[in-house]
């Protein structure tokens, strides 16, 4: 197992916006941890930060997994290292056994028991677990509390999944899932109380890569990239990251978003948020291909899109949900609903800045959002990026 | 979900085994067909009604409680399009009467306003010239109104009462036509389409209980304020989350490894909805009732309000699986977890 902050543009590794390569000063970096699978066992614990949110600093508890360490309750670091918001993204090669632990200690998790008007109750929702995404595990690898007792493997069957595990991929016998079919973008996420755990920041990406000739390709099928963009989708209620926001709740049937971040990051309205900036250069005549990978944490619809100035850029979309498309698609938009992922690619030749953005919207009519913060100031959903091209 | 483990889901399997098959046939364009085709092993549908008769009703919804933390048990009053002018007390007013036609057959369907206010019923896409009738007009207290329909295209149809900017809908008056293909074209989707070995069917919806049901119901629904929309239950075939997670025989997928299973999904709510599978990528071949030229795999797939999809689901390892909404907070009724939209797929 390999992590650690990457901040070059080697095709090999999957580095998180930004990757600034050189002679941008201005623009601060949003790296965050790459861990490569094929290189060995991975432990993992769960640790708790606190971010500082736009309107008036307002500061909100966050859940991660974080490589290595001990879990990190009551509010510390705890042994992890350098926990970010997402969760380090896990990349792995087809075929590739790989083993994933889950170590609980000292991890916070929901209360063990629950007031609910004037009764408590025992709180089933405590413990956390890892749910592969979109890499089809059985039953036993699946991350899922309630069905995983429903497929006793190897004695397994007094095990409670949210206290601890080892997720197998590709080690078991009976376990050969993730193939060529799934180079592309997946996720990894907790599967307990999820309406509560995804909102607490328990996601991160995992991307499969090809191998050998393949290590740069967007799929099984080719789409050879030069250049790699995660952008990791999700939103924020700060009621969901109340201490009452616990076991049943009222407060899980009122979804209010009030940020809406990419990579972690606010977008500040329609104005760039620094750390969610991108430089590329670009030799005298050199085109480069970069592919983006949108990642679906959020629980709204979103939708993406590469302006130029006020021009939308076309790009061509690869995959979905993993998955190679027959034939790759020329679009000038898509839609990313919650739980989905999708492999875009835009080609790049000459020196200008692009702004890819996502568009949070709402779940009943497909509009924006717009935020009224505790000073009136009103704040939009969108999120805009920054991709700018210099040549040398 | 693992309390489901019952001797029922053995029962409810064998039921889906000699209820549910698909038929296939029509004059549509023909489609690439996936590589992995199946091939029809059980024999075609029983053969449709000619006449069906719905009633616009109020009846009573019940949500169970959560097995785990037993909360979340009550009764909601809602309007549904029954098959039945008594009351039911097995949830069967949500969505309303499923409609089974065949391609180029008619089939009349009588519709009786059994509330105190006019009411109409309502096809979001089926062709103006496939159906006698305005379908907009409106349907006074204690009529009925007959509607002749002559669908040309296999696929699933959703249908609404469409007054009162959605409240209706909302409150339940909902349901769904599902045209097959000529019996004697077997399991096919579609003529040229792909195959498939048994068919589910998953109409989904939502409802804002407090601000739309109770004010529509007491005070009408034209004094609802349809600006403000909240739901606070997502419901799946009528049913909450555990009670969903339990009905093998028409909500969940149950099949043995290599079998290829029809899901028909349609969104009767006010809330898009994003599904996402366990276990296994699904192919999507329509949308709509547009058929795809290319099938798309997926885990995931959005549902906005009144969308329909069609998407194949092929059991390839034996396990227990959720299908849940990812937009998280969907999950819950009334925030209680997993009693919102979510059903099981179960590979034998």
């Amino acid at each position: 197992m390999n992590y650690g902050i990457v901040k070059s543009t080697i095709i090999t590794t999957v580095t998180l916006i930004s990757i600034v390569v050189t002679q941008s000063p201005s623009y601060a970096e949003k790296v965050v941890p790459i861990v490569d699978l094929t290189t060995g066992a991975l432990s993992m614990s769960v640790t708790s930060i606190t971010k500082n949110m736009s309107d008036n600093n307002e500061a909100l508890e966050f859940w991660v997994f974080c490589p290595g360490g001990s879990g990190g309750g009551m509010g510390g670091g705890g042994m992890c290292n350098s926990p970010t918001l997402p969760s380090p993204t896990l990349t792995l090669t087809p075929n590739t056994a790989a083993d994933v632990t889950l170590n609980m200690m000292m991890a916070p998790q929901e209360d063990g028991s629950i007031t609910m008007g004037n009764s408590s109750f025992s709180n089933p929702y405590i413990g956390h677990t890892i749910h592969l995404h979109g890499l089809d595990m059985e039953t036993q690898y699946d991350g899922v509390p309630e069905t995983f007792q429903a497929e006793p493997v190897n004695n397994e069957s007094s095990v409670d999944l949210r206290n601890g595990f080892t997720y197998k991929i590709n080690s078991d016998s009976n376990n050969i899932r993730v193939d060529e079919r799934y180079i592309g973008s997946h996720m990894y996420h907790c599967h307990v109380h999820t309406v509560k755990h995804l909102e607490m920041g328990m996601y991160g990406g995992f991307v499969v890569k090809g191998s050998g000739n393949k290590a740069n390709w967007i799929n099984n099928s080719g789409g050879s990239f030069d250049e790699e963009w995660i952008m990791m989708l999700s939103t924020v209620d700060p009621t969901y990251h109340s201490t009452a926001a616990q076991g049943d709740s009222d407060i899980f049937a009122d979804y209010n978003p009030k940020y809406f971040l990419v990579n972690g990051e606010e977008g500040n309205g329609i104005t760039i948020n620094p750390l969610l900036s991108k430089t590329i250069i670009l030799a005298q005549g050199q085109t480069k291909n970069v592919v983006i990978r949108l990642m679906g944490m959020h629980s709204t619809n979103a939708i993406f899109s590469i302006m130029s100035g006020s021009n939308k850029i076309p790009f061509t979309l690869y995959n979905i949900d993993g998955f190679a498309l027959k034939t790759p698609s020329t679009e000038t938009s898509v839609e990313l609903s919650p739980g989905q992922t999708k492999d875009v690619m835009i080609t790049l030749d000459k020196a200008i800045t692009y702004n890819p953005q996502i568009a949070f919207t709402d779940l009943r009519n497909n509009k924006e959002f717009n935020v009224k913060y505790s000073d009136s100031k009103v704040v939009s959903s969108i999120v805009k990026t920054e991709l700018i091209v210099t040549q040398n | 979900m693992s309390r489901l483990l019952t001797p029922g889901f053995i029962l409810g399997l064998s039921l889906i085994l000699l209820s549910a098959c698909g038929g296939g046939g029509d004059s549509g364009t023909p489609v690439a067909t996936p590589a992995n085709e199946p091939t029809p092993t059980t024999p075609p549908p029983a053969s449709t009604k000619d006449n069906y008769t719905l009633y616009i009703q109020q009846d009573l919804l019940t949500i169970t409680k959560s097995p785990d933390t037993n909360n979340g048990a009550t009764t909601l009053e809602v309007w549904g399009f029954s098959d039945t002018e008594t009351s039911s007390t097995e949830n069967k007013i949500i969505p309303g009467t499923t409609i089974y036609a065949e391609e180029g057959k008619t089939v009349t369907v009588s519709v009786k306003n059994n509330l105190n206010t006019i009411h109409d019923f309502n096809f979001v896409t089926l062709p103006t010239d496939e159906i006698t009738s305005s379908t907009n007009k409106p349907i006074e207290v204690s009529e009925t109104i007959t509607f002749t329909i002559t669908p040309k295209k296999s696929g699933i149809y959703l249908y609404e009462d469409s007054l009162n900017n959605g409240v209706n809908r909302s409150l339940g008056l909902f349901g769904v036509m599902i045209v097959r293909p000529a019996t004697e074209l077997g399991n096919l989707v579609w003529p040229g389409g792909p195959g498939f070995n048994k068919e589910v069917l998953w109409v989904i919806s939502d409802m804002d209980y407090p601000n739309w049901n109770q004010v529509a119901i007491n005070n009408g629904a034209d004094k609802v304020d349809t600006t403000k929309y909240k739901a606070n239950y997502f419901l799946m075939n009528g049913m909450n989350g555990f009670q969903a997670m339990s009905d093998d025989l028409n909500t969940n997928i149950t099949g043995n490894v290599g079998e290829t299973i029809l899901v028909r999904i349609a969104n009767a709510g006010q809330y898009s909805q994003s599904l996402h599978f366990h276990g296994s990528h699904f192919q999507v071949i329509s949308r709509n009732g547009n058929r795809l030229n290319e099938f798309v795999y997926q885990d995931t797939i959005n549902m906005k309000p009144k969308e329909t999809a069609m998407v194949l689901y092929t059991i390839d390892q034996v396990g227990h699986y959720p299908m849940h909404v990812h937009t998280a907070q969907l999950e819950t009724g009334k925030g209680v977890y997993l009693n919102g939209t979510a059903a099981m797929i179960i590979g034998k």
